[in-house]
């Protein structure tokens, strides 16, 4: 693997240099709130994947979306990931930069913009982006063709999800012919991410919906096969469905991210991954009959994922019940027999990770409770920060 | 007010540089998401507001939570609001910066590092807390010492919001006593945030709410008073309710702050003032039965929001993307960029390094959110270094 | 899951620190391929009850052709196996507290999940809690076959039972259960009890069936009934937990298994005529009856806490020989420890840890 490009290494003294007096002091020292990662947990996540790999068939490309850490998304790399996945042009950026030579930008980018940012980012990089559109893919096509390099791209299929995709096993040829046809741009294959699955709590509705949508997909490529349009890669699975799709002998990478630092939610649906991202809040205010901490949406993001509880709570008193979360505030029910006391530096189940990681700056990374570093979170939020200039320059 | 400092400047030519590109640009050309910010609407909601202040004995006091940027509070004191008012102490280190000397944390300020920088900046500023507890009262005051500075200290009283705060005379007056003798403190009086009158949309019984919390805040005041404790201060009032609480007596300030920039549920509080602040977002899926955008929780936060000038249902709010229903005669299509309206602006902030400032339709300048997220331990190092 | 780290050394199989349990994975697996031949062609199915060992590694390996599931006693096995990656699981017994059964419900988003009822309260508030969390629960009718314990006393409750059940969001009626339990050969009129159990549970069977509900599963017997079991053509399928590593005093009632399991002590002291190991109540299961020796032969075994004292003719082996005993009762035995090291081929491989010890909430 490359090394660390310089804007990673830059990012990664910046933090330190904000935080990093909290490096060989307990977690429950830091300025709070602040988000945490346990570093062997992640590991024992990373080595888990890692050794059920073997027994299933496909390869696995790590999303790196949930944690946003070019470091976590490096060890992801060395743990038997080919190659990593993003939700933006900007992420994919920044994990070419932190090693990756395969990239998949599991969305369509739509904007002239973001398709410069892609096919620059080819120059140093495979690079594989979604597409569900003739026009679009027009379009990423004269922007490969005008820098020079060639995109992989593939075709998303909406298999359950409802959200972007082409609809039909004819939608898919069209645009699939159409990518074929095209200069600059390589058909690589199908994408159909089950994610309405992991929106199912019932593991076994959600076993089935994951095997309907699994066969559908299959005869969507089918199709295509069967219609002059070979589709190599069969690209799907997240971390609630991860072990059914993987071991579907047609599907041939798994595009799961969730399992490294994991979250609440999916750890309500797969335990098998450890929860390595919480935070540590301080108690501000203890009333008779209530406590509260000293964060709120606007660190952990929502206590709901869609319609769905995600639960945020206080570890070592996880019977607390929520009275009500405001921006800078989580306020809990809780009587005389609660010892939690104003000043009290505790741990917190985050519920949705996700959201609380782009409103961060960086983790405190830690070891047995002792902080041992402090790693960038990049990009920071949805803004660009300036990383399509840092390709057009050529840095 | 004063210049604002080199934190902020060198913040804003940092942001300036990232985003040149979008300078002089319409809101079409804009990459996305972006979080936008028309200069007209704002003007015209500061200045609302300076207009209804005329009539009222109380003072603004600006609450900058809500858009957590230097520019957009200096503009609120340009247009007559006295200080500022802060989530954290964080928020108020930059606002001193940004040339505002006073700064009031409407919150509980605990732990040794956050006390500390607090009392660092009561170095430089007119520093204002909340206080709802003793252990807070002394751990301020060993801060305050050790800085040889002077807090400013109230004490929160909660009307209804179950929150922090005391609930009564009984708790109050002993708290205020030992403010009042606390070295380095200075007992200024009560804030009585009535948030949970923001939750009522019905206005004539959300004004009688706020009526009944403002007697229970005032009633604290004047048992105060009558124990040789008298406040100086009794701060108040959220956008939903300012038109009663800065008219009712013995309330000497109001603390809106969702006033200058709005968001979906304070329209529906007090419609008059405009959207200032929203989300541009791409259209980059167009099914038959729907449309798909570049912007999701993550971005719009957690209470989610509506598409501008069209009135389309939700389906659903992922993390990257949000999902509307559409049919086929919806014009919109894949490149299309709309905005967003969101349900609560204040999530949506804190995900962006910077807005996009808009003025006439096109794109003047880039303004930082600072301090962006949860963790600025370095501003507290920038304190102690004297910097 | 892999263990932590072990030294291969040659004879690493005498490495270990005593007193330890072990299990030989070689017998094991026999065992459990035994029962799957046992039942070929049968149309049963095992559900192996985890009870015994509280250990997901082995409790996985015990899934295959024949045992799609597994069996607990308890909320808590049932939440070490999940949390190991088993996904079907019958938790045989009654869930009624409001705690209990809203760790029941958390079960079924990670697992197929399946419980016992008898009574229709519990059977609402499963229903309710599961319905708040958007999950559904599999529900079988506990019925009071023989043991007078838990279960519905006639077949015209279990019907009543099942018309609650049909009416309730987010439940399943799968069939019903019942457990006749450990009858050995020589106990009291065995076979006239087992007898009565089964035809019991055919009456509830025909009388749901009459009242037009459909009965798939058929849930019940033991190890020690297995032969019954398989020549009964109600039951459907069956509670085996002991068979994967038996006890000595089943190998009487001609089942194809063999014991898989010993404890492992060390001599700690030696006088004329007896040797004592480090083997006591603390760290071995009596309800059977002493541990039995393995590889030597004695004259009385006396055990107390800590210690095993052992008469014997010589030679004496020396102080500090490792040497092996039977346990009497495997799942008392399990319980005592945290983890069971993994032998095979006469060599010490892993060392897996027994997860749901303890796990009686």
């Amino acid at each position: 693997m490359r090394d660390l490009a310089p804007i990673i290494t830059e990012a990664h003294d910046r933090v330190r240099g904000y935080y990093g007096s909290a490096i060989g002091r307990s977690k429950y020292e830091v300025v709070t709130p602040a988000l945490v990662i346990d570093r062997d947990l992640l590991h024992a996540n990373l080595e888990y994947m890692e050794s059920r790999l073997p027994e299933l068939h496909a390869r696995l490309r790590g999303h790196v979306k949930n944690h946003k850490s070019p470091h976590v998304a490096r060890m992801q790399l060395e743990h038997g990931a080919f190659g990593l996945c993003a939700a933006t042009a900007w992420e994919a950026i920044v994990m070419v930069r932190a090693g990756a030579d395969e990239v998949l930008i599991a969305n369509q980018l739509v904007n002239p913009v973001k398709r410069r940012a892609a096919v620059l980012l080819a120059r140093e990089a495979n690079v594989t982006v979604n597409v569900d559109d003739v026009d679009d893919a027009a379009a990423l096509s004269a922007a490969a063709v005008a820098a020079g390099t060639t995109l992989g791209v593939l075709v998303e299929v909406d298999t359950g999800m409802h959200r972007a995709g082409v609809d039909s096993p004819e939608e898919a040829l069209k645009v699939g012919r159409a990518v074929q046809a095209l200069p600059g741009l390589r058909m690589d294959g199908l994408s159909g991410y089950e994610g309405h699955c992991s929106l199912e709590m019932d593991h076994d509705k959600r076993h089935e919906k994951q095997a309907a949508a699994m066969q559908y997909f299959v005869d969507v490529a089918d199709h295509l096969e069967a219609n002059g349009v070979p589709c190599p890669i069969l690209s799907a699975a997240g971390t609630a469905t991860a072990f059914w799709t993987g071991a579907n002998p047609r599907i041939t990478e798994l595009q799961l991210g969730s399992y490294v630092a994991m979250d609440d939610y999916h750890f309500l649906m797969e335990p098998r991954f450890k929860k390595a991202t919480t935070a540590v809040v301080t108690v501000i205010s203890r009333r008779r009959d209530r406590v509260v901490l000293d964060l709120g949406k606007k660190t952990f993001g929502s206590a709901e994922v869609g319609s769905i509880a995600a639960h945020p709570r206080i570890f070592g008193h996880e019977d607390l019940k929520p009275y009500r979360f405001d921006e800078e505030h989580a306020t809990y029910e809780a009587d005389e027999t609660c010892t939690l006391k104003v000043g009290d530096v505790v741990d917190f189940h985050l519920g949705y990770t996700p959201f609380a990681v782009n409103y961060f700056d960086a983790y405190h990374v830690v070891e047995d409770g002792t902080v041992v570093d402090i790693w960038p979170i990049m990009p920071r939020g949805p803004l660009h920060g300036g990383l399509l200039q840092l390709l057009e320059a050529g840095h | 007010m004063h210049d604002p400092a080199p934190l902020i400047t060198e913040a804003h030519d940092r942001v300036r540089a990232l985003y040149r590109p979008a300078i002089g640009r319409s809101r079409e050309e804009l990459t996305t998401p972006a979080l936008l910010l028309d200069l007209g609407t704002l003007r015209a909601n500061l200045d609302l507001m300076a207009a209804g202040m005329r009539d009222v004995p109380t003072t603004l006091r600006a609450h900058v939570k809500v858009h957590k940027s230097p520019h957009i509070a200096r503009m609120e004191v340009e247009h007559g609001a006295i200080g500022v008012g802060c989530a954290t102490v964080w928020e108020a280190i930059v606002m001193a910066r940004a040339g505002i000397s006073d700064v009031f944390v409407i919150n509980e300020v605990v732990g040794e590092e956050k006390a500390r920088a607090l009392a660092l900046l009561a170095r430089e500023a007119d520093v204002k807390t909340a206080v709802d507890d003793a252990l807070q009262v002394d751990e301020l005051s060993s801060a305050a010492v050790a800085a040889g500075s002077s807090i400013g200290v109230l004490i929160d009283v909660d009307e209804g919001m179950h929150r922090c705060g005391v609930a009564s005379s009984q708790e109050a007056l002993p708290l205020a006593r030992r403010i009042a003798d606390s070295p380095g403190l200075r007992f200024m009086g009560l804030t009585g945030y009535e948030g949970h009158c923001s939750l009522e949309f019905d206005e004539t019984k959300r004004h009688a709410m706020a009526r009944e919390a403002m007697g229970l805040l005032t009633g604290i005041a004047a048992d105060l008073a009558a124990a040789g404790l008298p406040c100086q201060i009794v701060s108040a009032a959220g956008t939903g309710t300012w038109g009663v609480t800065s008219r009712y007596p013995g309330v000497t300030e109001i603390q809106p702050g969702s006033y200058a920039t709005m968001d979906g549920h304070h329209r529906g509080l007090d419609p008059r003032f405009g959207w200032a602040v929203t989300v541009l977002a791409s259209v980059i899926s167009r099914r038959p039965d729907r449309i798909v955008l570049d912007a999701g929780s993550k971005t719009v936060g957690a209470s989610h929001g509506v598409i501008k000038g069209w009135d389309l249902e939700t389906y659903r709010f992922d993390e990257e993307h949000s999902i509307f229903l559409a049919n086929d005669k919806t014009p919109l299509t894949t490149g299309d960029k709309v905005e967003i309206l969101c349900n609560y602006t204040p999530f949506a902030i804190g995900y962006f390094e910077a807005y996009h400032v808009l003025e006439d339709g096109k794109v003047v300048d880039i303004w930082p959110v600072m301090p962006r997220g949860p963790e600025s331990r370095w501003l507290l190092d920038m304190l102690e270094r004297g910097e | 899951m892999s263990s932590a780290a072990i030294d291969p050394q040659p004879d690493a199989e005498r490495a270990l620190s005593t007193p330890a349990l072990v299990v030989d994975l070689d017998e094991f697996e026999s065992n459990v391929a035994a029962m799957t031949v046992l039942l070929r062609g049968t149309g049963k199915t095992v559900r192996p009850h985890v009870k015994t060992h509280r250990t997901p590694e082995l409790a996985r390996r015990q899934l295959g052709e024949s045992a799609v599931g597994i069996t607990c006693a308890t909320v808590g096995e049932a939440e070490a196996m999940v949390e190991a990656g088993i996904e079907d699981v019958l938790i045989a017994n009654e869930v009624v507290e409001p705690r209990k059964i809203a760790r029941l419900a958390a079960l079924a988003r990670r697992s197929r999940i399946a419980v016992a009822v008898d009574d229709q309260e519990p059977v609402a508030a499963i229903s309710q809690e599961a319905a708040r969390i958007g999950v559904t629960i599999g529900v079988l009718i506990d019925v009071d076959v023989l043991l007078h314990r838990c279960g519905v006393a006639s077949a015209a409750d279990a019907v009543a039972l099942a018309r609650v059940i049909e009416r309730l969001p987010s439940l399943r009626l799968r069939g019903i259960m019942g457990y006749e339990g450990r009858l050995r050969l020589g106990d009291h009129d065995r076979a006239g009890r087992i007898a009565r159990a089964y035809a019991a549970m055919e009456e509830v069977v025909a009388a749901l069936r009459t009242a037009g509900f459909a009965v798939d599963v058929v849930s019940g017997a033991g190890t020690s009934t297995l032969r019954e079991a398989l020549a009964d053509p109600t039951i459907t399928e069956i509670q085996a937990g002991v068979y994967a590593l038996m006890e000595p005093e089943l190998l009487n009632l001609d089942l194809p298994f063999r014991c898989a399991v010993t404890i492992r002590g060390t001599v700690i002291s030696r006088h004329p005529g007896r040797i004592v190991l480090d083997i006591g109540r603390r760290v071995v299961g009596m309800e059977y009856g002493p541990p039995l020796p393995v590889g030597f032969a004695a004259t009385d075994i006396a055990i107390s806490d800590e210690h095993a004292r052992i008469t014997m003719a010589d030679p004496l082996p020396a102080l500090g020989t490792q040497l092996d005993m039977l346990p009497g009762q495997i799942r008392t035995t399990f319980n005592l420890h945290d983890e069971v090291w993994v032998s095979r081929g006469g060599q010490l491989i892993d060392r897996w840890p027994i997860s749901a010890r303890g796990s009686s909430q």
